[in-house]
């Protein structure tokens, strides 16, 4: 019978080879032993291995990364609240001592190595740790259950409610998220209301009771499609009093304090900051915050539902309204409040359905766990929180990018397997700003112009994309850096770190120019970058002599008409395919116009020739279509050496051996071709003449 | 040589080291690893180099096998380096 016992991991860091050997030769009896020879190694082992490893033996002097370091990054990473850490130091002063206590070390074994202690100790934290976490997870798990059904409860019963009114079916669902929103946004602005997480969730379940008088009131009135006269609004008014009697009267659970809160708003929401709202005309303060808060909730609400007496409004025309003070006078810290979130508010009311509830509420509860002391960070906060480590590292490492993470304490960055082999520098670079490999790639000024730009970021603007030329591979690449910055939350901000990716935007930089540069048709240059690369070489290159030819296909038109413009097409191509097969590959090769084709060739002496080669293959025939053009020349040694120039004379003798009846080549000279006459080209668009 | 004579030439604690690993072979085992350990050769070449850094690692990771393995003669004498150069550095 085999059974499988879950092993725990021992991971020992320390310098020295013999003291890992002795160590382990002691506990690798009963654990697996995990070994590290400085803090580097060790922080791997902990990032890959996370909270299977059950504690650490830590030694304090190492290259690269000492003890203290080592706790530092455990700290951060919050791996120090789940893994305990026993320091093997030879080093006891008291600071020392102190210092790694106050960084979280659970125990100190002093030197020399005794095996009766190592075993004892590490197998007593060991328990310890694992009776500590058992005992949170039960307890999470109680919560949680509690939680649920209590939810799910109020949530029922509000709909009963609801359903007579003919609501929606989101009315209290709303209410709730909007209460908790503008409770959460006062917390932030003061402290006068004593307002922790779980008073905050209390309140925004009760909520969904603000309405259950309503129950008594007729339906008549209650679903009157018109407007109220003044004694049915009376008896309207009254459902305030008559849900909070019946709270009041309940048999049992009358003291619970979630009953206390749902008293407070059934009795008081409809009240008004300045006294004029009922049933009992409170002012100001007097009206519980509860009460208060849910008030503006249920206005809001009401302006932005269809109701029988009146269509929907805006969220910006409800906000308008409240703000104007058309609803009544409302606390004005909260109308703050409200003119905060007034953007985030259709978002959070649109996503949230019913089983995005439950999430939120497992999120609250969880916020909830965090902020009770003894409880810290529950097994399921830390788990969570692995997965969420565990999808980054293996999306990071699916796609091939260069991605990275920088932390300010610490300094250093971290860089996706991928993106490390790329640039060819190590996973982990400590000290950033003064590594050598991390300046290999990018210059220091720039290091330091995007790094001031990371630091001018704020929580609510936390992206930047930054572009720089980085050295990959030996060559230059013009690159985009995509960052985000991370920030703590809470009362002061402070920018912890960012992280982000390298886009390599040399290779779409070259796509992009290649296609600008081309004819998608047939392959060949399009008019504007010819023309950039005749004048340049014309320049470049003073001693030679050129020809500049255009020709274009004969009876193109009737073939289009004929056998339809896909042929045409076709034909085209094939044009530019035996063009291409009889040229240099110096010479230059476009298309400038529907038909229209240019070339551009140096030449030595005989250029007839040349020429009649290279219109012979552009005879003969294509899938039943006799090729046919006509072609026009000019010589730099005849016309001179402007573009311009060539470019019309080539024209001109093109014009000419139309007017000879097509299917033949001239040559311009002066006499022969007539300067004064039209183009035998199509107009070239003047975008293009840049 | 027993491991027992041995320790006795070079001024060690064999009563010590035996209550602390308690099996012969696991001393044995680390009495030979010690003799692959460089540290001494890493503390002259360091001292010759003048790096005063990496001198007082290799003596302080020589102090730390010598306390291990109860070798307290040379433990003593390597403790007496490290002093000194800790406190040289101060100075």
């Amino acid at each position: 019978m085999y059974t499988k016992r879950k092993i725990n991991k021992i991971l020992i860091v320390d310098d020295s080879a013999m003291n890992r050997a002795i160590l382990a030769d002691m506990l690798d009896e009963q654990y697996e032993v995990l070994e590290a020879e400085n803090g580097m190694e060790a922080v791997k082992l902990l990032q890959t291995n996370g909270t299977e490893i059950s504690l650490v033996l830590l030694d304090i002097i190492m290259p690269e990364m000492d003890g203290f370091e080592v706790l530092a990054m455990m700290n951060r990473y919050h791996w120090i609240e789940e893994i305990p850490v026993i320091m093997i130091s030879a080093e006891n002063s008291h600071s020392v001592v102190e210092r790694a206590y106050e960084l979280g070390a659970t125990d100190y074994i002093s030197r020399p190595f005794d095996e009766v202690i190592v075993c004892r100790r590490v197998i007593n934290t060991i328990m310890l740790y694992s009776k500590q976490k058992q005992l949170v997870s039960m307890v999470a798990d109680q919560m949680y259950e509690s939680e649920k059904s209590n939810t799910l409860m109020v949530s029922i019963l509000s709909h009963i409610v609801e359903f007579r009114n003919g609501e929606s079916g989101l009315h209290v669902l709303h209410i709730g998220t909007m209460t908790e929103m503008l409770l959460k946004r006062l917390r932030e602005k003061t402290d006068a209301y004593n307002l922790d997480a779980a008073k905050i969730s209390m309140i925004s379940k009760a909520a969904a009771f603000h309405d259950i008088g309503k129950i008594s009131i007729s339906e008549e009135i209650l679903n009157k499609p018109g407007r109220l006269t003044k004694e049915e609004f009376e008896v309207m008014k009254t459902h305030s009093m008559i849900g909070a009697d019946m709270l009041e009267n309940l048999p049992l659970h009358k003291d619970e304090p979630l009953v206390k809160i749902a008293y407070e708003i059934c009795r008081w929401h409809h009240e008004r900051y300045d006294g004029s709202g009922y049933p009992d005309g409170l002012k100001g303060e007097e009206i519980p915050i509860s009460a208060q808060a849910v008030a503006l909730a249920d206005a809001y609400d009401a302006l932005i539902s269809e109701r029988v007496y009146k269509k929907a409004f805006s969220h910006e025309k409800a906000t308008t309204m409240i703000l104007n003070g058309e609803c009544g006078a409302f606390n004005p810290l909260l109308l703050d409040c409200l003119r905060d979130m007034k953007d985030h508010i259709q978002e959070e009311l649109t996503i949230n359905s019913l089983n995005r509830a439950s999430e939120k509420e497992m999120r609250n509860i969880v916020e909830q766990l965090l902020s009770h002391k003894e409880l810290a960070s529950s097994n399921r906060t830390l788990s969570m929180l692995e997965e969420e480590r565990i999808k980054f590292q293996f999306f990071a490492s699916m796609a091939s990018e260069i991605q990275f993470e920088y932390t300010v304490v610490p300094s250093m960055i971290t860089i996706s397997d991928w993106g490390a082999e790329k640039l060819n520098i190590p996973r982990l670079i400590m000290n950033p700003g003064k590594s050598p490999e991390l300046l290999s790639i990018i210059c220091p000024e720039e290091l330091q112009k995007l790094n001031q730009q990371l630091r001018s970021t704020t929580p609510d603007a936390p992206v930047i994309e930054y572009e720089a030329e980085l050295k990959i591979d030996g060559e230059t690449r013009f690159s985009r850096i995509i960052c985000r910055t991370l920030w703590t939350r809470g009362n002061e901000t402070k920018y912890t770190g960012a992280i982000g990716k390298i886009v390599d935007m040399q290779q779409e930089l070259n796509r992009l120019r290649k296609l600008a540069s081309m004819d998608p048709l047939t392959n060949l240059l399009n008019a504007a970058y010819a023309k950039k690369e005749i004048i340049h070489t014309l320049y470049t290159y003073p001693e030679n002599e050129y020809a500049l030819i255009i020709f274009d296909l004969d009876y193109f038109k009737t073939l289009n008409d004929e056998r339809g413009h896909v042929f045409g097409d076709r034909v085209l191509k094939y044009i530019a395919e035996c063009l291409l097969k009889n040229i240099h590959k110096d010479d230059l090769a476009a298309r400038i116009g529907g038909d229209e084709f240019l070339l551009f060739m140096h030449y030595n002496t005989n250029l007839e020739h040349a020429i009649k080669r290279i219109y012979a293959s552009l005879t003969g025939e294509y899938d039943g279509f006799s090729l046919s053009v006509s072609m026009g020349i000019a010589k730099t040694p005849t016309v001179g050496r402007d573009y311009q120039a060539l470019y019309h004379c080539a024209d001109l003798a093109l014009f000419d051996a139309k007017r000879k009846g097509q299917g033949c080549y001239t040559f311009y000279d002066e006499k022969s071709c007539p300067q004064n006459v039209p183009s035998a080209i199509s107009p070239i668009d003047p975008a293009c003449e840049e | 040589m027993t491991l027992e004579e041995l320790y006795q030439e070079i001024g060690g604690n064999y009563h010590d080291i035996q209550e602390r690993l308690r099996k012969e072979e696991r001393i044995q085992k680390f009495v030979l690893l010690f003799l692959k350990d460089n540290s001494y050769q890493d503390f002259i070449q360091a001292m010759e180099n003048g790096n005063t850094e990496e001198a007082f690692r290799a003596i302080h990771t020589l102090k730390g096998a010598c306390m291990n393995l109860s070798f307290d003669a040379l433990y003593q004498v390597s403790s007496e380096i490290t002093e000194a150069i800790w406190y040289g550095k101060r100075t």
